[in-house]
């Protein structure tokens, strides 16, 4: 009851010390965004554009993290639909576990995909005895790319999968349509809103992808040097290519957020 | 109107909270709580002088009672970079003399204060199961070896293109061996420190890096191949005590200890040439 007096007080101590800290954060976050895009002049940022550290990164970046994207979508879709539908023993296990990627960090992804995929890991010794090594190649970044950024598109899939009314699943099962085609012709288009932020949080989390990547894929331009890996290199030797692309992943990483705010005020489309 | 007011007051407070953190950053260790009053100084070292750095504060602190040394470990580039942009450190290592000259023509280095504590050779190393069959420098331009290299900003990486550029102007070698070598780069690596694991697991084939990265812990894990002296490159490590410490006295004690005899029996350890004894 005070509280609520006091909030509604106009210019209490509270709600002072609220718009204080309110405005702090909000300065905590925005002065170093900003300060990112003072530091460069247009020019100097178009001329970054050409340089050749960051438009292979860029091109490396994108077709990276668009081919992990598209592997997460197509093998990730059925385990959220699964998970959404049925009920087995074990499955907050198996959810917890595929959650896990999203608290780890990145080092340890690292490590870990090393210790699996390394020439001598577990399965990499095998792969490695038939001529496929997995370390240092573009493959490399996928892997990587794919492991941190699943959990993200699968729990939205997920909630989307949970919130479509199942009548609607039942009525087109009854009308005759088989599992598959109530799946893709009802299920899927009716959760396609969450499908799609889901898609689009694991694709910048792919872009954004460096502790794992740099340990399993190494550093080699054109190859594995990602966007974060570029920007880190160029750090010590080229500030304006290192700021050009810091730049490009703020403005996408503000557009995945703009994005995903369109799609989830509308979890599910409904009739 | 309460929002107009609370925000100006916001802008007011605003840089004051910004100077406790950032000093709470900065300035304050946490200490024991023992109460004694313990003097400090900060160490920007390259990530190379890791292991001796250490070792030599250890002896430092048992030396001088009440002193704390903290270290920075980095690569050359990236402590010069955080120097300039206003780290608080006292003294600087770097691996190669180029850092320090970028920070002596700033002024944040007394000029004075600078010497050149050790020297330092490259060397390659490769995995003890050897996967490549590597046992001469010329195996390292067989097409299919994976090499990693220090990134071209690094001292490290630069030593190493300048060896490379050596192998070149000899006949016996050649352009065709020394693109070949390139072409077998699968990584250029930012420090010292993330090429070895690369080696230790095995991942890598071969690696350039210095002569004192090898030596003592991996011993069992890697094995040494040496760059010829006609090739090699001699990489001078400089030190130099910052304008700005606060505490130059114990700077200068802690220069002089890494460059007598304590510092001079320590580097030799861990593979360094030092140039003081």
């Amino acid at each position: 009851m005070i509280w609520t007096n006091n909030l509604s007080i106009e210019g209490s101590p509270l709600k002072v010390v609220m718009g204080i800290v309110v405005v702090l954060l909000l300065m905590f976050i925005m002065v170093p965004l900003l300060a990112l895009f003072l530091r460069i002049t247009p020019g100097e940022f178009v001329d970054a554009l050409s340089n050749p550290i960051v438009t292979e990164a860029l091109t490396l970046s994108l077709m990276t993290a668009l081919v992990s994207t598209i592997i997460v979508i197509i093998a990730g879709t059925p385990v959220a639909y699964l998970h959404a539908r049925s009920h087995y023993p074990g499955k907050e296990v198996i959810d917890s576990v595929i959650d896990l990627p999203i608290v780890l960090p990145p080092a340890v992804a690292g490590i870990a995909l090393l210790m699996a995929f390394g020439r001598y890991g577990l399965i990499g010794a095998y792969l490695n005895e038939v001529g496929l090594s997995i370390a240092f190649t573009t493959l490399a970044v996928i892997f990587a790319q794919i492991f941190v950024s699943c959990p993200f598109y699968i729990r939205q899939a997920r909630a989307g999968f949970e919130a479509v009314d199942r009548s609607y699943e039942d009525a087109s099962r009854t009308l005759g349509a088989g599992p598959a085609a109530t799946f893709f012709l009802v299920s899927i288009p009716l959760s396609l809103p969450s499908l799609i932020s889901g898609a689009v949080m694991t694709f910048s989390r792919a872009l954004g992808e460096f502790g794992a990547t740099i340990m399993v894929a190494g550093n080699f331009p054109g190859r594995t040097q990602t966007m974060p890996l570029a920007i880190y290199t160029a750090m010590q030797s080229d500030l304006n290519a290192a700021l050009s692309l810091s730049i490009i992943l703020v403005v996408i990483s503000f557009g995945v957020i703009v994005i995903v705010k369109f799609f989830s005020g509308r979890g599910v489309y409904r009739c | 109107m309460t929002i107009r007011r609370t925000v100006s007051t916001g802008v007011l407070v605003f840089p004051v909270i910004l100077l406790i953190l950032f000093a709470g950053c900065t300035g304050l260790v946490p200490t024991d709580g023992s109460g004694i009053s313990e003097e400090e100084i900060t160490v920007f070292s390259a990530a190379s002088l890791t292991g001796a750095i250490t070792d030599l504060s250890g002896l430092f602190e048992e030396k001088y009672p009440g002193t704390v040394v903290i270290h920075n470990f980095d690569n050359s580039n990236a402590l010069r970079t955080q120097i300039e942009h206003g780290a608080k450190a006292d003294i600087f290592i770097s691996a190669d003399m180029g850092q320090m000259t970028a920070l002596l023509e700033k002024g944040c280095i007394d000029e004075q204060s600078v010497v050149i504590i050790l020297e330092n050779a490259l060397a390659v190393i490769i995995p003890v199961e050897n996967p490549a069959s590597i046992t001469e420098i010329r195996d390292l331009g067989y097409p299919g070896v994976r090499l990693v290299i220090g990134a071209d900003g690094t001292p490290f990486g630069r030593y190493t293109r300048e060896i490379l550029e050596k192998y070149r102007d000899d006949p016996q070698y050649g352009s065709v061996f020394v693109d070949t070598i390139y072409s077998n780069i699968v990584s250029e690596e930012m420090s010292v420190g993330s090429v070895m694991p690369k080696i230790i697991l095995g991942e890598a084939d071969a690696a350039f890096l210095y002569k004192s990265d090898i030596l003592k812990r991996y011993n069992d894990q890697v094995i040494r191949i040496e760059i010829p002296e006609a090739y090699n490159v001699v990489a001078r490590y400089p030190a130099g005590i910052l304008k700005e410490s606060a505490n130059k006295n114990l700077a200068e004690e802690y220069v002089n200890f890494l460059t007598g005899p304590e510092g001079g029996i320590l580097l030799r350890e861990y593979g360094f040439d030092p140039t003081h004894v």
